[in-house]
């Protein structure tokens, strides 16, 4: 899923640069506004940093974000304690905002 | 850093469950010869606690929220007839609402679409799908659709008949259902589904939450399909000229080719085996189903659950007839076995009898432990090491994607750990790995890696200068250099490599394609990566691999 709109955002963008008559449409996102496919590329960029940092938050982010599970579902997946995961998740967020709004 | 702030993090963890003065305590004495590392967790604890939305919801919930929306408060009277009570929930595109249609005196379900139908076309036209398709089934499993209609401003409404009863997902809260009553719930659901079907309309998101059982007053137990909220019609001709992929619907129970915008009745298939198979043992996975499952009820759920639409039956009111017949006779083997047990040991019995599906126990390895089909392995439960990116590999057909297609400037994989109970049982009892694969540049290996038992054991493809070669494994020590083996010809299709463990022999034998190629591979000890189960793909005299993967599986011998 974040492949499919981190995609969905680049080409909405590279379509918007060279205005050509190919065109796809996420209907169920049609409606983004234009500063949230930047925002999805940024945070897109941002995760492959913290994949650095920690390939476990990284991915915890992916799913609670971009999947939409819960942090029990989350803990389910990954094999790990739902505590953990929690702990994770909080801060991963800090790091991605830190990255994202200085 | 990653060791920093895993640290950080960690310590971090610890601390945000404890009170401030616990708190200090606690920090001088974990760090008490770091004051910068201090620093670091205090800061994190503070920022932490900020108040902030920030990725609080999932991304969609941002982008349903940019819709422009509607809502209606209590008592608001539609098409001076329904008079709305109360609010039931806010899906993707609608706001839904109980109502009371106060001509007829029922309840009614009143859906305002979110977005306005003069702003946008799209959405009018969906709702007018939506009608046009639940107004063209006629089936007691079916919601019934009342009336239509359009708030000032173009948001289309629509009263929908209220269904009364609990949904499937409400009464699987109390475990697994026994084996008759799923059979009789799926002769339901094939029947409501093949009329759906037969009126050219797939539900495309069916799941428990979709599936409301009631009771009528002789006992007797019935079920309604709802919300058919992102039916596709077929031949409804939407969006001329435009491309559209619409990617909706719940992601456990979509089927692949639902990721690609593909919406046959055969998604709605594989969505109905992993609700039966919810139904049997608890989980929407044929791999939870217990080992005591009967091969007829296994091998018609993994039928409806073929990575490739066209492989799954066709006829979904026929599968879910087939499935009943195998549930109830498979029932009525095991009632009559139970009877004689019950006769010998009254207790084991009465235990027995208690869970008849019992949910797959913790303690039992599973037989499968990793399937990747195309799914992103990540979702699979996999993690990654090292640069790597995925992408969905279309198949030469252009039908759909089939392998996950990897590659990188470098080395890297996905990776999954067996926990020691898994190694144990495999070595004790010998284990296949199979990969189906295909190389387009670089070197692509899978692997399984038994840490602590001290083998480990590589299937690698080569592909150097037009040719390919096989190897199992090699590196560092030249004298323990593997088996190999080069294929006749280069290509890059899809290959199955299949490693097979004889514990007796001590040793595996290489099958590709179905002809053994290597035999008497013993493994070796060196290296020791992320994870026991990996595949991936590295760089090899080049600068870039890449290599698809249709399915990599790890199997313990029963």
């Amino acid at each position: 899923m974040r492949r499919i709109l981190v995609d969905h955002a680049r080409a909405s963008q590279a379509k918007k640069r060279s205005g050509d008559g190919a065109q796809i449409v996420l209907d169920a996102f049609d409606v983004v506004p234009d500063h949230a496919s930047t925002e999805i590329i940024e945070l897109d960029q941002a995760l492959q940093e913290l994949e650095q940092v920690s390939s476990r938050q990284a991915k915890i982010v992916e799913l609670r974000y971009f999947g939409g599970l819960t942090v029990p579902e989350t803990a389910e997946a990954l094999g790990m304690n739902p505590r953990t995961v929690d702990r994770d998740w909080a801060a991963a967020r800090v790091w991605l905002r830190r990255r994202l709004r200085p | 850093m990653t060791q920093t702030w895993d640290r950080i993090t960690a310590l971090f963890g610890a601390a945000r469950l404890l009170d401030t003065s616990e708190r200090k305590a606690f920090l001088d004495a974990a760090c008490s010869h770091d004051a910068a590392l201090r620093a670091e967790v205090e800061r994190l604890l503070i920022d932490a606690a900020k108040d902030d939305t920030f990725l609080d919801e999932p991304i969609w919930a941002g982008l349903v929220s940019a819709l422009p929306a509607t809502s209606l408060t209590a008592g608001a009277v539609l098409k001076n007839r329904y008079r709305i009570e109360a609010p039931v929930a806010s899906g993707g595109q609608a706001f839904v609402y109980h109502a009371t249609d106060t001509v007829l005196s029922r309840k009614v379900i009143v859906k305002v679409m979110r977005g306005s139908g003069s702003q946008n076309l799209s959405i009018k036209a969906r709702f007018e799908q939506e009608m046009t398709a639940l107004s063209r089934i006629d089936h007691p499993g079916v919601v019934g659709i009342f009336d239509v209609g359009e708030l000032p401003g173009g948001y289309p409404f629509l009263v929908i008949q209220f269904v009364n009863g609990t949904s499937l997902r409400e009464e699987l809260q109390n475990g697994p259902l026994e084996g008759h009553r799923v059979a009789r719930l799926l002769r339901h659901l094939g029947s409501a589904l093949g009329a759906a079907h037969a009126a050219g309309v797939v539900h495309q998101d069916l799941k428990p939450e979709n599936i409301m059982l009631q009771r009528s007053d002789d006992g007797t137990e019935t079920l309604k399909l709802i919300d058919f909220g992102i039916c596709k019609v077929e031949r409804s001709g939407l969006q001329r000229g435009v491309t559209s992929v619409t990617v909706a619907g719940t992601i456990r129970y979509m089927a692949p080719e639902q990721f690609h915008g593909e919406h046959a009745p055969a998604c709605d298939t594989y969505a109905l085996a992993l609700v039966a198979c919810e139904m049997l043992c608890g989980h929407p996975d044929s791999r939870a189903l217990p080992k005591s499952a009967d091969v007829e009820t296994r091998t018609l759920i993994e039928s409806a659950l073929a990575f490739r639409p066209e492989d799954r039956p066709v006829d979904v009111q026929h599968w879910c007839e087939q499935l009943a017949n195998a549930l109830v006779k498979e029932h009525q083997v095991r009632g009559r076995a139970l009877g004689v047990a019950a006769a010998l040991t009254v207790a084991a019995a009465a235990v027995t009898l208690g869970s008849w599906y019992p949910p797959r126990s913790t303690t039992e390895p599973r037989r499968i432990i990793e399937k990747v089909g195309a799914f992103d392995p990540l979702v699979e439960g996999f993690l990654v090491h090292n640069e790597i990116t995925g992408t969905v590999a279309d198949n030469p057909q252009r039908n759909g994607f089939d392998g996950w297609r990897v590659s990188t400037g470098r080395q890297g994989h996905y990776f999954k750990n067996l926990t020691t109970e898994e190694k144990r049982r495999a070595l004790d009892r010998g284990w296949r790995l199979t990969s189906v694969m295909r190389l387009e540049e670089g070197r692509c290996f899978t692997v399984v890696d038994f840490t602590g038992v001290g083998r480990r054991f590589d299937i690698d493809v080569d592909r150097v200068t037009g040719h390919d070669r096989v190897r199992l494994q090699t590196q560092i020590v030249p004298s323990l250099e593997g088996l190999d083996w080069t294929p006749a010809a280069t290509d890059d299709a899809y290959h199955v490599y299949d490693l097979r463990y004889d514990p007796a022999a001590l040793g595996a034998d290489l099958w590709v394609d179905g002809v053994k190629r290597l035999t008497g591979y013993r493994g070796h000890s060196q290296f020791q990566q992320d994870g026991d189960l990996l595949f991936g793909v590295a760089v090899f005299e080049g600068t870039r691999a890449v290599a698809s993967f249709q399915d990599v599986r790890f199997e313990i011998n029963p």
